[in-house]
Parts: structure tokens; C-alpha cells; sequence
């Protein structure tokens, strides 16, 4: 006997490990779009990357369930590309927790971002920066803690979710069951040595990646402008 | 010769300027809260007007009526204000090569060694700006803002840190360097010693208006006449 589902283990290792990549990919520009534009959507895509934060996450797997499904255009056509539906397929899964983990990525972002002294964003400015190099060479390197902030609950938060893969994903073995699925059954059927086993490495990779954020490098730390005097 | 004609409301605060700037370097003084870093801010593109037009040697840098609004760092404008702002991850001459990016690397050491030891700073080049004092900071931001060779530099009492003294002699040195280099240059200041020093034209600011334009001597003798005046009616 298995101590634990180990292909669901790595199934949401994986995951998690994708939604955090592409959801970094994302962020970075999405954050940095939100400090750094004057643009009047800002407040529209402001609501529109924390809604998932507040959304019952069957809400939002049922929406993406519809909309990837063989029933819309876009459904169909991803089908007729990937040779197979989104829904029900691991890459489906992606998708959905790269929304569903949308907000986790951006807030920390936009916070280290804002929390850079416009001073040094004008002073880039006025020596020539534009947006991109704004974004590579005084916001990252200056907020790089709170980077790793947004891997981390990326990762943690894709980890956990349950109602979006469930209405996503389904329950298929190697493909879309997860360990927040397999836990699921495990419980339904009274087993409860191996839903103590599922649940205990669950919590243990969480506080594990909480203590990673907690004790972050003060390196990655924007250093403090020079002593008075 | 800079071409400002300009209004800005900031809440209560209004600024409305029409002059033009025509000699290398020009002092703008006034007392706190009249509107002169707003007024470098606005020609430096950091902030817009309301309404109005800036012009550079004939260039359009913001132009509302035409909707122009030159980013900052196309309006070959340089900035150095009494905040330093120093990139604090970046070493002194990274800092420095910071506007230098289109350079050649051999002119760009050469660059940043030149306009260090012009702000009297070369000793500083591998230094973290955490470890200067404010002095050496102002010293960098005004080697940092005069490396890209800007045709306008707009200074904001940047060596406001300095004594009296180490000021004069940057100043000295800066003002024989920027007109060799025809760099016009735009610097605020309250203190009127700074204005006599250099023997600019001084420009008054007094509540977001221009209240004075000419030669140093003229315009600092009619604001003595005024403060006087004033003295004398409220004794």
C-alpha cells in the first residue's frame, strides 16, 4: 500500500509549479501596468484581477467549464488545435488555476511595486527609462521580496484548490486528480488513516512555504537610501 | 532659451508663468511654496499642465492645445533635486551610467569619471549610496543628472547639504563647465546668495506668479526696495 496517492502528489507539485511560472510571466507586467499607468481600466482591471479572491471557485470552474466546453467557439477551436477538449485535461487545469490563483500573484506585486520611491521611478524616467526598463531595472530588483511573496502563496494557493479543479478538472488518475481530490475521496469513503496522511502532508508543504516567506533573504530587501549628514 | 506659458492648479494652489528663459543660466528664487519645484517639475515632464505650452530651443516638450507631451527622458532635460533619489541597489557609477546606456563603454567610463570629479566626487565611484552622507548623495545625483550632457539641466537646490563653502566651489566649477558645454541651466533656490554668486538672471516666483526677470543686480536691488518698503509700513 502506497502512504500516500505519490502520482497525485506529483501531478499537483506540477501544477503548482506551471500555474506559478506562467502566473509570474503574467503578474510582473500586470502589477507594474497597475502602479505605474494612469489609465482610467485601471480600476476595472484592478476588480477584474481580484475577483477571484471573493468568487466561490465552483463559480468560477463553472464559467470555465462553459466557456472552454465544446458548446462555445472558443471551446471548440481550442479542441481543434489541441486535438482534445480543454475541460476535463490537465492543461484545462492550468488554466483555471492561473485565474483562480490570479489575485495571489498581483497583490503582493502591486504592493512591492507601489512601495517603491517614486523619486526613483522619476529619476529613471528623466535618464531615459521607459516602462520596460522601469519594470527590469528599479521595480523588480527593488521588490524582489515581495516576488518571491507571490511565487509562494502562487504555489501554496494552487496547491489547495479544490472546487475549481473538481468542476474543471474532474477526478481522472495521472491527469486532473489532485491531493485536495484524493483527500476528498479518501474522506468519502471512511478512510480516515490515509485522509490524516493526505491532509498531513498538505499542511506540512504549506507551513514549510510559509516559513520560506517568513525567513526571505533581507538581500532581496530594497537596500535604504544613504545616512543623513 | 526655454519658452514657458503655463497653468497648473494643485489644489488651492495656482501656478500661471509666462516668460522665456533666455540666458544660460538663469536663477529662480522665491520663497517656500511659490512654485518653483513645480515649475521645474513641469518642464521637466514629471507633471503636466493644465493648459499651456513649454518649449526647448524652439522644440515643443508639452504643447496642450497640440496634445505634445515629450516623455522626460526625450526632452534632453536633466534633473537634480535636493532628494537625491539614488538607485539604492546600484553602486555610485552604476547610478551614474544609469542615462549612459547608448554609450560606447570606454566613453562611458570616461563620462562618468568627468562628471564625478566635476561634482568633486571621484573618490566615491564604488561606493552604495547607503554609505554617503547627504553631501556625497547631492554630489552623485548632480554628476548622474549632468552624464546623458542634457541641453537644459534643472536644478532643485541640489547641494543644499553642502556648507556654504563646498557650495560656492561646486557651484564655481559647475557654471564654468555648463557654459563650455552651452548646457542652459534652470536652478531654484530661496537663498538669494545663491542668485548673487553667480551673477544669473534671477527670475522671482511668489505665489505660482512671476513677480520679477532680469539681471541679478537689478531684480535682488528691487526686491531689497520692496522688503523695506514693507518694513517700514508694518513697523
Amino acid at each position: 500500500m502506497n502512504w500516500i496517492d505519490w502520482q497525485a502528489f506529483a501531478l499537483t507539485l506540477k501544477l503548482a509549479a506551471v500555474t506559478t511560472a506562467i502566473l509570474l510571466a503574467c503578474a510582473v507586467p500586470l502589477a507594474a501596468w497597475l502602479v505605474l499607468s494612469r489609465s482610467r481600466l485601471r480600476p476595472v482591471v484592478e476588480a477584474l484581477t481580484g475577483l477571484p479572491l471573493i468568487l466561490p471557485p465552483t463559480v468560477l470552474g463553472f464559467y470555465l467549464l462553459v466557456l472552454l466546453g465544446p458548446r462555445t467557439g472558443i471551446g471548440r477551436a481550442i479542441a481543434q488545435v489541441l486535438g482534445h477538449p480543454l475541460a476535463f485535461s490537465f492543461a484545462g487545469l492550468v488554466v483555471g488555476s492561473v485565474l483562480y490563483s490570479l489575485p495571489f500573484a498581483v497583490q503582493p506585486l502591486v504592493a512591492g511595486f507601489s512601495a517603491v520611491d517614486t523619486a526613483l521611478l522619476d529619476a529613471a524616467r528623466l535618464l531615459g527609462a521607459g516602462p520596460v526598463r522601469l519594470v527590469r531595472t528599479l521595480l523588480i530588483p527593488l521588490a524582489g521580496r515581495s516576488l518571491l511573496t507571490a511565487a509562494i502563496l502562487s504555489f501554496l494557493h494552487t496547491m489547495g484548490e479544490f472546487g475549481v479543479v473538481l468542476m474543471l478538472g474532474g477526478d481522472i488518475p495521472g491527469s486532473t486528480r489532485t491531493l485536495s481530490i484524493v483527500l476528498y475521496n479518501q474522506v468519502e469513503s471512511f478512510d480516515y488513516a490515509a485522509s490524516n496522511r493526505t491532509a498531513l502532508v498538505l499542511l506540512l508543504l504549506c507551513l514549510a512555504a510559509l516559513a520560506l516567506v517568513y525567513a526571505r533573504p533581507r538581500v532581496l530587501e530594497g537596500r535604504s537610501e544613504g545616512r543623513n549628514g | 532659451m526655454v519658452e514657458l506659458d503655463l497653468r497648473a492648479r494643485r489644489g488651492s494652489f495656482h501656478l500661471e508663468i509666462a516668460c522665456k528663459f533666455a540666458a544660460p543660466w538663469t536663477v529662480v528664487f522665491g520663497p517656500s511654496g511659490a512654485g518653483k519645484s513645480t515649475l521645474l517639475r513641469l518642464i521637466a515632464g514629471l507633471d503636466h499642465p493644465d493648459s499651456g505650452q513649454i518649449r526647448l530651443n524652439g522644440q515643443s516638450l508639452t504643447d496642450t492645445g497640440a496634445d505634445v507631451r515629450l516623455a522626460p527622458g526625450r526632452r534632453s532635460t536633466g534633473l537634480a533635486a535636493q532628494q537625491p533619489a539614488l538607485f539604492p541597489h546600484l553602486r555610485v557609477s552604476a547610478n551614474i551610467a544609469y542615462g549612459l546606456a547608448a554609450l560606447h563603454p570606454s566613453a562611458r567610463h570616461e563620462r562618468i569619471a568627468a562628471v564625478l570629479a566635476l561634482a568633486g566626487a571621484s573618490h566615491l565611484a564604488d561606493r552604495w549610496p547607503r554609505d554617503l552622507s547627504g553631501g556625497e548623495a547631492q554630489r552623485v545625483a548632480l554628476a548622474r543628472s549632468l552624464a546623458p550632457m542634457p541641453r537644459l539641466l534643472l536644478l532643485d537646490e541640489p547641494l543644499s547639504a553642502l556648507d556654504a563653502a563646498a557650495r560656492d566651489q561646486v557651484l564655481g566649477q559647475l557654471h564654468t563647465w555648463l557654459a563650455e558645454h552651452k548646457i542652459q541651466t534652470i536652478l531654484v533656490t530661496h537663498d538669494a546668495a545663491d542668485a548673487l554668486a553667480t551673477g544669473a538672471e534671477v527670475a522671482i516666483l511668489r505665489e505660482g506668479k512671476l513677480a520679477a526677470l532680469g539681471p541679478a543686480s537689478n531684480v535682488l536691488a528691487q526686491e531689497r526696495g520692496r522688503l523695506l518698503a514693507r518694513l517700514q509700513n508694518h513697523p
